[in-house]
């Protein structure tokens, strides 16, 4: 990295002041670091400088004296001079800007971007103040649609090519480029063709003029009028910084955050158009009761009578551990805690599964050492052995994308190809099964993933692991064994995990899953989702659905189905989800933006979540209706305010020793920390959080959000106590998994493997709540082999029939994938057919004969 | 089922193949599929960017940046009348209004049967003909109404068929073994040149590294 011929810091002179700079940064970073503003617009400090816009233009010195230059193209050298407020650089900049105006119409009254855009704001810093163009501007054709969020504007556009830098170089979808040439260029998709990104909403978020507009966002409000929390967002485990701007009691849109160790600003489109569904008439916001058949709506005092005899009754009739809890990973840790104390103390049941996926299992994740992102982008070696990132966690998708640019070498492996694959250096084509097998007992296998990954030594030094769930179809025992195998094999490696529900982790920290108390405290085991569901099926229990559909996020859908059929359900959820009819009890619950509280990434970030609005109709927060069950059931009220749990979680948990609530939304962690906290120093990279506003136009100022710091500014942990005990990640405790070798046969008689994946617009009650995004709704389909297909007659498209091995059938549209490894049917989830039915719990691997009919 | 024949793809394989990156074989494959439908069709784009390994959304607007390349439908005569300072002082803006109501068309328009498309276009250094006209890139000069209408009718007639041949195609005179690419001839040379570059470069090295020490 560190090459002794490039200096650490080179030497420039900005209008007479000098000034450090960090060797090849481009001169308008060091100038804006030093507190000189140099005007822009193309220039995204996340994205390679174009030089295209000019308004950055200022003068350097040179052997000719001085001139004219882009200061966000030309990289500092050691001793220049730079001037930035001359006569030369004002004339240069109030003639881009008239220039720019020659075609930008001047509708700022009824522009979205109207009091947030840098060409108003620099216009009117910088410009003219009047125009010598008196000539008939150009027009196009008022807002095309160029895909199913994002409206383009072609007459407000100044080509500064982010959005298409953005498209091409950042998501990886050019599915926009300029077209045509001169003052005919324009911004353009393929004739009738569409922009289908996960992130096209990144381009309205970085557009610097109102050409770029997100359909749920247009004229709903004036800038002016936001205020604004800055939360993290719960669409996944990666757990992207946002801002969340509401008016008036109402979200209105959320932006990306410039958060230098999780998402670089930028958010997925679920994510980020997520508040649609906040407003939504399908929003749960009364409790209901069942009576006789019908549901009624009751007032929460009914309600807790009733969840208060049904829990008097089961412990009566049947034992606490008739009891159990699944769910949760949406929650905050405050929520979660306070349920698992309420589930473990007040109730005294063990069972408490907030991982419905059957993910890796916290036994592995807590006995591995984890690594952070920034470790994992810097590794020697990254060895992906998850489902399609893009998918689970987009943007750690865009991430590992700028990583691989910047010289990371990814093995990936996996049967099938994934948006990683184009990224990876290598792909080994084996199944997460296969590859545990091969780990745990040597072999060909085995020594292909050490050849690939030879660079991080023979212990793995240097070598980062994400594991994930690749096959929904597989226990999660393949994924266990793999992750610990690796860890045995590799002792120097570290380990990241793909489980992708919004809290997952913080839900395992918080002991919200079986074997585990809070803290990171192993206790004895107990059942877990899919034991739980299937005693559900046959004996009497209570199951508090907190937060979760176990009918769209567990497979076996006859099972489950009875199993909830069978029990008393109490659903606590902020809508009505496919549970909801099979529940006796429905609890509101706040959703996001509803909400104050923490959220923990799959690193292990904590991180706070800002509530922005009170919530709707009668729904509660998390915490609170764990709070109202325990006062029912005659507990003495502990705290019922966030920073009082999390205080409590502080003063009584050692993994969280060190942090303070009111801290981890404070200049020092704007990030928040990843737990347990290290005693050493710590730092949060190269460069300080950015408020940078024409890169990230609207965003006020999220509160922490301070002067600019130095740029080598170590941040230290030191609020860890020194001598604080954090739970060790010992090795020793990595469970011994064995795999049967069921999960590795092949199947005779012209049976294929179900490999089963989910895509990011999953269908689930949020989404189906969300006007505009859920028209993205995934549709279920499967991927063959051409020559299946062929064999039954069937053409790429249609529909087929899928036959499990225990008789169910699913009929599903079929397409075509020549990529495919033999044997194998890649199936992703979605609307239209249930795929979970073909699975059985309990089974090693799930056979399915595609048929004609 | 792409939009190439099977032989133009052969073709288009070749020309891919002469390049470092398959995205730099983008405007040559264009030209190709000119030669096949006249103008860039949609499955065309789409099929170019196949090939290249960009989307279409890239080949459209690489397309678009360059006027000899069409997007949209073409006729069988690409006429392009003359309209800069020459041609101008000499008649080119009468001519090509002339052109405007005996093709019926407005410049930019194809006539309905698809025979010719008319343009304004820049200089075509043909100045000492002014004003001229050019059909095919093909140019003819100077010309009054008359000899417009006289031009359009022998091109009508088949008369000039072997001289100005239909929009798209890439030479006139076919080479007698067509114009494959000595594919075999150039990529030996290049791989000589990355021999000979591979060895300079380690060379420099170790002068370096002696140095070094």
């Amino acid at each position: 990295m560190s090459n002794p011929e490039t200096p650490a810091v080179v030497h420039i002179t900005v209008d007479g002041v000098e000034v450090e700079a960090m060797p090849g940064e481009p001169i308008i970073e060091a100038a804006g670091r030093a507190g000189t503003f140099i005007p822009r617009f193309c220039y995204h400090p996340r994205m390679r400088a174009v030089g295209m816009c000019r308004m950055c233009l200022v003068e350097v010195s040179g052997p000719r004296g001085f001139s004219l230059q882009p200061s966000c193209y030309l990289p500092v050298t050691e001793g220049m001079q730079v001037i930035t407020k001359s006569e030369k650089v004002k004339k240069a900049q109030v003639g881009v800007l008239e220039f720019l105006l020659v075609n930008h119409p001047l509708d700022c009254p009824v522009c979205d971007k109207g009091g947030e855009c840098p060409l108003q704001d620099q216009t009117l810093a910088y410009g003219p103040g009047e125009s010598r163009f008196v000539e008939e501007k150009r027009h196009w054709e008022k807002p095309i649609e160029i895909s199913k969020l994002v409206l383009l504007d072609r007459e407000r556009c100044i080509q500064c090519d982010r959005c298409v830098r953005f498209a091409r170089e950042v998501a990886g979808d050019p599915f926009i480029d300029f077209a045509g040439r001169g003052d005919n260029s324009e911004v353009s998709t393929f004739p009738d063709g569409e922009f289908t990104s996960y992130f096209s909403g990144n381009t309205v978020q970085i557009c610097p003029v109102g050409a770029l507009t997100a359909r749920p966002y247009r004229f709903k409000a004036r800038p002016w009028d936001l205020e604004e929390a800055e939360s993290t967002c719960t669409a996944c485990s990666f757990g992207c910084r946002m801002a969340v701007q509401f008016s008036r009691g109402e979200v209105t849109r959320f932006l990306g955050i410039d958060s230098d160790v999780v998402n670089n600003s930028w958010l997925c489109d679920l994510g980020r158009f997520a508040y649609e569904s906040l407003d939504s008439e399908k929003r749960l916001v009364e409790p209901k009761v069942r009576y006789r058949s019908e549901m009624a709506e009751v007032s929460w005092h009914d309600a807790m009578s009733r969840v208060g005899a049904h829990i008097r009754t089961f412990t009566a009739d049947h034992g606490a551990g008739s009891i159990a809890f699944l769910g949760g990973a949406g929650f905050t840790n405050e929520g979660i805690h306070s349920f698992v104390k309420l589930a473990k103390t007040t109730i005294g049941t063990s069972l408490f599964d907030a991982d419905l996926d059957g993910g890796v299992p916290a036994s592995v994740v807590f006995a591995t050492p984890r690594a952070t992102l920034a470790e994992a982008l810097a590794a020697k070696v990254l060895v992906v052995a998850s489902a399609d990132v893009r998918e689970e966690l987009p943007v750690l998708f865009l991430r590992l994308n700028d990583a691989v640019k910047k010289g990371l070498r990814i093995v990936e492996v996996s049967e099938v190809e994934t948006s990683i694959s184009a990224l990876a250096a290598e792909r080994l084509p084996l199944s997460a099964a296969r590859l545990a097998l091969a780990l745990q007992s040597g072999g060909p296998d085995a020594e292909r993933l050490g050849a690939a990954i030879a660079a991080a030594g023979e212990q793995g030094d240097g070598a980062v692991f994400l594991v994930g769930k690749s096959n929904i179809a597989d226990p999660a025992d393949v994924y266990a064994a793999l992750a610990a195998s690796a860890s045995r094999r590799w002792p120097g490696a570290k380990f990241l995990f793909g489980n992708s529900r919004a809290n997952i982790f913080g839900a395992m920290d918080l002991g919200a899953v079986p074997g585990w108390l809070p803290g990171r405290v192993a206790t004895a085991p107990s059942d877990d989702a899919r034991e739980i569901i299937a005693r559900a099926a046959d004996e009497p229990m209570l199951l508090f659905l907190l937060g979760a559909d176990p009918l769209s996020e567990m497979p076996d859908t006859a099972l489950v189905k009875s199993a909830l059929e069978n029990a008393t359900v109490v659903l606590i959820d902020s809508f009505e989800s496919g549970a909801a009819p099979y529940a006796d009890v429905l609890l509101p619950l706040a959703a996001y933006g509803e909400t104050a509280g923490t959220t923990t990434n799959f690193e292990g970030r904590v991180t706070r979540l800002g509530r922005a609005i009170v919530p709707k109709g009668q729904s509660k927060p998390d915490y609170l209706i764990a709070a109202e069950i325990g006062r029912e059931l005659g507990r003495p009220s502990g705290p019922t305010a966030p920073e009082e749990i999390f205080a409590e979680m502080a003063r009584e948990l050692p993994l969280y020793r060190g942090l303070a609530y009111a801290e981890l939304a404070s200049n020092r962690y704007p990030d928040g920390l990843v737990v347990p906290l290290e005693r050493k120093a710590i730092s949060i990279g190269a460069r300080p959080r950015r408020l940078d506003p024409i890169a990230t136009p609207g965003l006020v100022a999220p509160y922490h959000q301070g002067p600019a710091k130095p740029f080598a500014t170590e941040v230290g942990a030191a609020a860890a106590e020194p001598g604080a005990e954090t739970p060790a990640s010992p090795r020793s405790q990595l469970p011994e998994v064995s795999i049967d070798p069921a999960a590795v046969s092949v199947a005779a008689d012209g049976r294929l493997r179900l490999l089963l994946t989910r895509r990011l617009y999953r269908p689930t009650a949020q989404l189906a709540a969300a006007p505009i995004l859920s028209k993205l709704t995934a549709q279920a389909e499967i991927r063959v082999a051409p020559a299946t297909l062929e064999a039954i007659g069937k053409s790429d498209g249609s529909e087929v029939k899928l036959r499990g091995d225990h008789g169910e059938e699913v009929a599903v549209v079929a397409k075509s994938d020549k990529s495919l490894p033999d044997g194998v049917v890649l199936g992703r989830l979605g609307d239209g057919a249930n795929l979970l039915l073909l699975v059985k719990s309990g089974t090693w691997a799930t056979h399915v004969k595609v048929g004609s009919n | 089922m792409g939009a190439f024949s099977p032989d133009m793809r052969v073709r288009a394989e070749g020309l891919i193949a002469l390049y470092p990156e398959r995205r730099s074989a983008l405007i040559p494959l264009c030209h190709l599929a000119q030669q096949e439908a006249g103008y860039l069709t949609r499955p065309f784009m789409e099929e170019i960017a196949e090939l290249t390994g960009t989307t279409p959304a890239e080949v459209y607007g690489t397309a678009s940046f360059y006027d000899m390349l069409h997007t949209e439908p073409v006729g069988k005569y690409l006429v392009g009348v003359c309209t800069n300072i020459a041609c101008l002082l000499q008649g080119g803006g009468d001519l090509l209004e002339h052109a405007e109501r005996a093709l019926g068309v407005p410049a930019g328009g194809t006539t309905e049967d698809d025979m010719f498309t008319l343009e304004e276009v820049e200089c075509v250094a043909h100045c000492d003909k002014a004003p001229a006209v050019q059909v095919n890139y093909r140019f003819f000069g100077p010309l009054t109404g008359e000899s417009f209408d006289d031009l359009t009718a022998k091109l009508r007639a088949g008369e000039y068929d072997g001289v100005v041949p239909p929009h798209g195609t890439l030479i006139r005179v076919q080479r007698e073994n067509g114009i494959e690419v000595p594919l075999d001839e150039v990529l030996a040379e290049r791989r000589e040149m990355d021999k000979a570059k591979a060895a300079r470069k380690a060379a420099a090295d170790a002068a370096k590294a002696k140095e070094g020490n």
